[in-house]
């Protein structure tokens, strides 16, 4: 079992590149698990916190529900990736956030007030109308290269629930952190 | 300090590694492989569902050039000395190097141009760069990704697809990495193999037997060698008799030893700048501002 600082749980120790996040290991661990539409993306050139220069994008994201218990308004979400003055940049794995788009996010919060997206595209559940006319989580989107996601893993239990099925799921799983 | 030129410098084109491992490839008519493209994510949806069609919007990226130069960090990391990292990193690049396109080469070739003191990804826009394969040894900075054991970045130009510049990050600091072929905990070959596809443009494939096939088996080391369908996709996005610019493993804007933009760069060595530097640049602001402040913090960055 490979240790993670901030115990987001690690299935098994053999894997490559990214690994499945267990659901609720993903529920407990963010800082702010909502439903929100992105209404506004910059992108621009940044000195990341390690150091490195690189091209991220800030996603304004317009909070329609909320799973975590804060106050309503827009959050900053900011993603790495982008392009900038006809220069592109793309990381794999990343959650891609665009416009429009309508998902559920599990945030991480940032020292700048800012969110970024817990476990990359794992953390982010594009919302979209089905056959059936409900709206339903839909899977990530680019999550890399992962291993084969166990049962419990965010990425197999999510897709497929309703919006309301899946805020009902988050605030369980957070109460029994709390407990 | 800025290195102007690699004489003298460590030099072993990739495929001089695997010489005997050449594969013979006839094209499929059922190819699931996939290309990165120029695809703006905050536009349009680019990623397809695992298994999906390809993306198709958007230029493909590729190299135009037909020797590109990698570097790799010089201290490597504690759990994997420079020289089994090097063995390690040569192999996974000849993996696709080695790859034989109707009993021709690919019209590609990766160049190890050795050991490089800068261990952060970047492009710099205004000065030399360096493709570079490193080690995260004492912490991984991506707080949001712990579960994340590797990370690749590709720069390119959104105008014709042309890869700038190409950077991979290895969790070394919270992974137990393997080199061996037996007791494998996370094979650094499988991890630096399924990235060099990445490196060279290709997105991850609808073949769930591909090494770029966007999942992985426990403790397999399958990853380190090519399937047909990844050689169709090399083979596609550089064929041999390929039109490309003369074999030259300068980095754009010259290569450059350590991080940051340095002295501007020398005219003999790499290309001109084609895109216009932003200038901006943040190291991160004072917690607690408004939403309204920051809103325009960040427009005003945008616009600097």
């Amino acid at each position: 079992m490979v240790g993670s600082p901030d115990g987001l749980t690690v299935p098994g120790a053999h894997a490559s590149v990214s690994i499945p996040l267990a659901f609720h290991a993903l529920a407990r661990s963010a800082d702010r698990v909502l439903i929100g539409t992105v209404v506004e993306s910059i992108s621009l050139w940044e000195d990341d916190t390690g150091g490195s220069r690189r091209i991220v994008t800030y996603h304004r994201v317009r909070v329609d529900r909320q799973a975590t218990d804060e106050a309503p308004g827009d959050v900053w979400v900011r993603c790495m990736g982008g392009i900038v003055d006809g220069i592109g940049q793309r990381v794999e794995g990343e959650a891609a956030l665009r416009t429009g788009l309508r998902a559920m996010l599990f945030l991480t919060s940032r020292s700048d007030g800012t969110f970024s997206v817990l476990g990359l595209a794992q953390g982010m559940y594009p919302i979209k109308r089905f056959d059936d006319g409900v709206e339903r989580l839909a899977a990530p989107r680019s999550p890399g290269i992962v291993l084969q996601p166990q049962p419990d893993a965010a990425m197999s239990v999510l897709p497929g629930k309703t919006v309301d099925d899946a805020i009902l799921m988050v605030r369980e799983a957070r109460r029994s952190r709390a407990n | 300090m800025r290195t102007d030129a690699l004489a003298g410098r460590h030099a072993t084109l990739a495929t001089g590694v695997l010489g005997g491992l050449v594969l013979s490839l006839t094209p499929s008519t059922a190819d699931a492989f996939c290309r990165t493209t120029t695809c703006d994510p905050q536009t349009q949806d680019c990623d397809p569902p695992l298994g999906a069609e390809c993306n198709t919007t958007g230029l493909p990226l590729f190299w135009p050039g037909l020797c590109v130069g990698y570097s790799l960090q010089k201290d490597a990391s504690p759990q994997v000395a420079f020289d089994e990292f090097r063995r390690v990193a040569d192999s996974s690049f000849s993996a696709w190097t080695s790859v034989l396109c109707n009993d021709q080469p690919p019209s590609i070739q990766l160049e190890d141009l050795g050991p490089i003191a800068c261990d952060q990804p970047e492009y710099n826009q205004r000065a030399g760069n360096a493709n570079i394969v490193m080690f995260r040894n004492t912490s991984w900075p991506y707080a949001n990704a712990t579960h994340t054991l590797a990370l690749t970045t590709v720069t390119f130009n959104t105008q014709t697809g042309e890869i700038y510049d190409v950077d991979m990050e290895i969790n070394s600091a919270q992974v137990r990495l393997s080199t061996s072929d037996s007791d494998v905990k996370y094979d650094l070959q499988s991890i630096i193999t399924h990235e060099a596809g990445h490196f060279l443009g290709m997105a991850h494939s609808g073949d769930v037997s591909a090494t770029m096939y966007a999942r992985y088996q426990q403790g397999s080391i399958a990853l380190r060698t090519l399937e047909a369908d990844d050689q169709a996709g090399i083979c596609a996005v550089y064929p041999p008799g390929r039109q490309a610019s003369a074999c030259d493993t300068t980095p754009r804007h010259g290569y450059q030893d350590t991080c940051g933009e340095g002295p501007p760069p020398s005219t003999d060595g790499g290309c001109t700048t084609s895109g216009a530097p932003t200038g901006s640049r943040s190291g991160g602001a004072a917690a607690l501002l408004s939403l309204v402040a920051l809103s325009w913090r960040i427009r005003r960055r945008a616009r600097r």
